[in-house]
């Protein structure tokens, strides 16, 4: 049970767990940290490299999948925690890790619909205490949803700490190879997915020249992605300059090419 | 007409501060985000309206259907507030007029700017960067977090201060930004990809003449990295397009991952 994690490792881990759930749905300055959120995680269980790996996989899946206009999305972030835990601490690497994390992160979808039903009845709730002139209670019972969407990210978490750790064993001694190699491929083929979304977000036909750019700076003239980006980031001033100085500039730019929706 | 201000600098930023907590954290299906904004402004709503009936009034015009990208939503919470000041409850049609009227249209540039355009260009860095074993991209990303965090702070202020007509004015440049910021973000990606999918196919043919045609080296040969593009394009497609789901489409790369390798197609 719990996957050889101490009581300080596994309080840290719901802990942060909370405090992503409370920050994605609240202040969202880390929502798209999903790089990070493997780093914390596998500092925690002692392998900050592996950690890291894992959030970066994740966060490019996770690229361009976000829940617009209240859609549930399936949840990476519990995705990374479960895997990272499950790669580092079993040893039986990303490929298992991702087996029982992945399932888990896409059934969390159906928590969050569940929540949002539940919600409705809440809000129902609050305003009726609110007309009766109960302001204190009707306004704290808001808070309740709040609080159930906090637990939507701590009970997979919690239980996969729980119960998983022979899940994964059990899965291991049956896995034969060909099944791990391929899911070793599709790890490295999920990643697509995400930047694939993306694609369909953004003005691709109208800009199409940059995504040659960058792919033929890095597959033939072999500079990094981090230098590339600054050529990019050139680029997009120049751009701004220049359309900001011509008169018309706003009928110029923008409007209608976004392949939104 | 103007009235006199009767909220403070402190009842404002706790009306921020009862905001950011739950931007989307009360969703429900009905209203959507209505029950976040009644709670971030419930404490400022007492003041303007001391009187019971006003403010029951006041607080229900709120637990209507409201939502937009967060970060906008914050402006325009803001702004329905300095209106709530303005023209007290008189104005409840108005507010809600507002409200309904401006969170589309801002949700649209929202959405667009914060949660597309620009994790487009971060994320990918330091994913990009973490796969080199290096921490300078998530360095940069968090730096660029830390940045928006302080700017959406002052969102609600600025809507109240200012009205909504602070987005107006920056409409046209908006345009323009997004576009530059699409430029960076797509020469960005296009190196992403080759970066990211490391994929080769194993397959192998011995002729009778005993030469080896390796199909890996014929592709390269053709184009490097010609394997990732073509997987990203099909999957572009079919999440476009073709409108398969995220869901289905992850499930789909699973299983063929598993049929391609075991038939020894693709590593």
């Amino acid at each position: 049970m719990g996957f050889g994690l101490n009581f300080i490792q596994i309080l840290l881990i719901i802990l942060f767990t909370a405090f992503k759930a409370f920050d994605t749905f609240g202040p969202q300055v880390f929502v798209m940290d999903n790089v990070g959120a493997g780093i914390i995680v596998g500092a925690i269980c002692g392998d900050i490299n592996t950690g890291l790996m894992i959030g970066a996989t994740l966060a490019l899946m996770s690229l361009g999948v976000v829940g617009l206009g209240g859609a549930s999305v399936p949840n990476y972030f519990i995705t990374i925690v479960i895997t990272t835990i499950i790669a580092i601490k079993t040893g039986a690497g990303y490929e298992v890790g991702l087996t029982i994390g992945l399932p888990v992160g896409m059934l969390n979808m159906y928590l969050d619909v569940l929540i949002k039903i539940v919600g409705g009845t809440i809000q129902t709730k609050s305003q009726k205490l609110v007309d009766a002139g109960e302001f204190k209670k009707g306004l704290n019972t808001i808070l309740i949803t709040p609080v159930l969407n906090i637990l939507q990210y701590v009970f997979p978490v919690a239980l996969v700490l729980l119960v998983g750790e022979a899940a994964v064993n059990g899965l291991v001694s049956i896995m034969p190879d060909w099944l791990f190699a391929g899911l070793q491929l599709a790890g490295k083929i999920l990643p697509v997915t995400g930047m694939a979304i993306l694609l369909n977000y953004m003005p691709v036909k109208k800009h199409f020249a940059y995504l040659i750019l960058g792919f033929v700076l890095y597959s033939y003239v072999g500079l990094s992605v981090l230098p590339i980006a600054l050529i990019g980031f050139s680029l997009a001033v120049i751009y701004f300059q220049r359309e900001v100085s011509k008169p018309s500039y706003a009928t110029a730019g923008g409007q209608g090419d976004m392949e939104d929706e | 007409m103007s009235k006199d201000k009767i909220l403070t600098d402190k009842d404002i930023r706790e009306a921020n501060l009862r905001f950011l907590p739950l931007s989307i954290a009360a969703f429900n299906y009905q209203t959507q985000n209505g029950p976040a904004v009644v709670y971030a402004l419930a404490n400022a709503l007492r003041k303007l309206y001391p009187d019971d009936k006003d403010y029951i009034e006041a607080l229900d015009n709120h637990y209507k259907y409201f939502n937009s990208q967060p970060y906008m939503a914050s402006i325009i919470i803001g702004a329905a507030l300095g209106m709530e000041e303005e023209l007290g409850i008189k104005g409840k049609d108005a507010i809600q007029n507002f409200k309904a009227g401006i969170m589309g249209p801002t949700a649209g540039i929202g959405d667009s700017i914060f949660w597309i355009i620009l994790p487009a260009i971060f994320v990918p860095i330091a994913a990009a960067s973490a796969n080199e074993g290096s921490f300078v991209g998530w360095f940069i990303l968090l730096a660029y977090m830390i940045g928006l965090a302080i700017v959406r702070y002052r969102f609600f202020g600025w809507g109240y201060k200012l009205g909504i007509g602070i987005i107006d004015r920056f409409k046209d440049k908006v345009g323009v930004f997004t576009e530059a910021a699409s430029i960076l973000g797509l020469t960005v990606i296009g190196a992403l990809i080759p970066s990211i999918v490391k994929i080769s196919c194993p397959a192998e043919w011995t002729l009778s003449t005993g030469s080896v045609i390796n199909i890996q080296n014929m592709l390269d040969s053709l184009m490097p990295n010609l394997l990732a593009i073509v997987i990203t394009a099909i999957c572009a497609v079919l999440l476009g397009k073709k409108k398969v789901s995220m869901t289905t489409l992850v499930l789909a790369v699973l299983i063929i991952a598993i049929i391609a390798s075991s038939l020894g197609i693709l590593a």
